[in-house]
């Protein structure tokens, strides 16, 4: 029998596998104090070893493999803990709005308010859609929606030449996901634009926040396990609302379809 | 949590690890040149010593690499290893007191 037999008998009942190595990385280590510092053959060495076999069983009683998994759980329901603890709307959320609180929002239809990227805009109109949509480990949840109107002055030295009315659609969506490796580096389930609506227009992406009629921008907010969407949406005026909006996810990805007055999201 | 008790072996251990923290080999070793030969251990069944002195918290162990990359573990007696060692060395004197008293008057 050489040392490699030797030591594959002796650890043969840890059954617990990082207990195993561990044990037998030590007795490899006194093989090699009996062969250089003693001196010893391969054999002698063996020999000086003792019983294998009697070894391995009380080796094998020191070493309850059960200790070892409960060691091993312990260590994984504590990072679950964790994970949890911070997991927002997955668990028990102590950080529930991690970093970000629900980004800027008119609080109802007004006048006044002052919009993200704007001055002073009105909000004639205000929707609260409901439900969740799950896409893969991803869920939607529609925050509510609203309409932005306002008027750009185009001025040339001390005149306003002309005016500009502009109105813009905004849907502020959350997305939950515990996978929040998914989230980081790539960013490709942040990207959301808006696709077509019920009137059969096609938004084209634009450069937010200076968007052309038919154009679409989007602002997102992000934590470890959320991301809040702000998509934007420039319309030919308030009388041109439509009633629903297909938002596709990631590049050419799923489509989320937001109801905004029914207030039902599928 | 009810005592542990140490064994005859263990007790040697624990009374080479209070001078130094060692190694396997070098255990066995010391316990063979200070008893003149006389406690000569079969290498390997010096470990489940070792093991059950370590579960019971009465040694703790660390591993380090030694300068030609062997990784050896290497063991120290614990403030509990010291309580232990010094009850049987108590048990000890009293035991062979005893019996040294016995063979005196035979």
């Amino acid at each position: 029998m050489n040392r490699w037999d030797w030591l594959d008998k002796a650890t043969a009942k840890i059954y617990f596998r990082p207990d195993r190595k561990a044990v037998r990385r030590e007795l490899a280590a006194h093989f090699e104090d009996l062969r250089e510092d003693a001196g010893l053959t391969e054999e002698a060495a063996v020999e000086a070893m003792g019983d294998p076999d009697a070894l391995a069983e009380k080796l094998g009683r020191l070493h309850r493999p059960w200790w070892g998994y409960l060691w091993r759980v312990s260590q994984v329901t504590l990072i679950l803990a964790v994970l949890l603890f911070l997991g927002g709307n997955h668990g028990f959320g102590a950080f529930k709005d991690w970093a970000y609180s629900m980004p800027p929002a008119p609080a109802g239809t007004m006048e006044g308010y002052y919009a993200l990227g704007r001055s002073s805009v009105s909000v004639p109109e205000v929707w609260h859609p409901v439900g969740t949509k799950e896409l893969g480990h991803y869920r939607f949840t529609p925050v509510m929606s609203w309409l932005e109107q306002w008027e750009d002055r185009v001025i040339d030295g001390n005149v306003t030449t002309r005016r500009e009315a502009h109105c813009c659609l905004v849907v502020c969506l959350r997305l939950d996901t515990w996978r929040f490796w998914e989230l980081y580096p790539s960013r490709t389930i942040t990207a959301i634009c808006a696709a077509s609506d019920s009137s059969g227009r096609r938004y084209t992406p634009g450069q937010w926040p200076y968007l052309a009629c038919g154009e679409s921008g989007c602002q997102t907010w992000q934590g470890p396990f959320t991301v809040w969407y702000q998509v934007y949406m420039e319309l030919p005026g308030p009388e041109d609302v439509p009633e629903w909006v297909d938002l596709s996810v990631g590049y050419g990805g799923d489509t989320l379809h937001v109801n905004l007055k029914t207030e039902v999201m599928s | 949590m009810a005592k542990k008790e140490v064994g005859g072996t263990s007790m040697l251990v624990l009374a080479l690890l209070k001078e130094k923290e060692m190694y396997g080999y070098q255990i066995i070793e010391e316990l063979d040149r200070r008893s003149n030969h006389v406690f000569q251990m079969k290498e390997g069944t010096l470990y489940p010593v070792l093991h059950g002195l370590e579960k019971d918290g009465l040694v703790r162990a660390r591993e380090a690499e030694t300068v030609k990359g062997r990784v050896r573990r290497y063991y120290a007696v614990t403030e509990k290893g010291l309580r232990a060692l010094e009850e049987k060395k108590e048990e000890w004197t009293t035991f062979s007191r005893a019996v040294t008293a016995i063979l005196a008057g035979a």
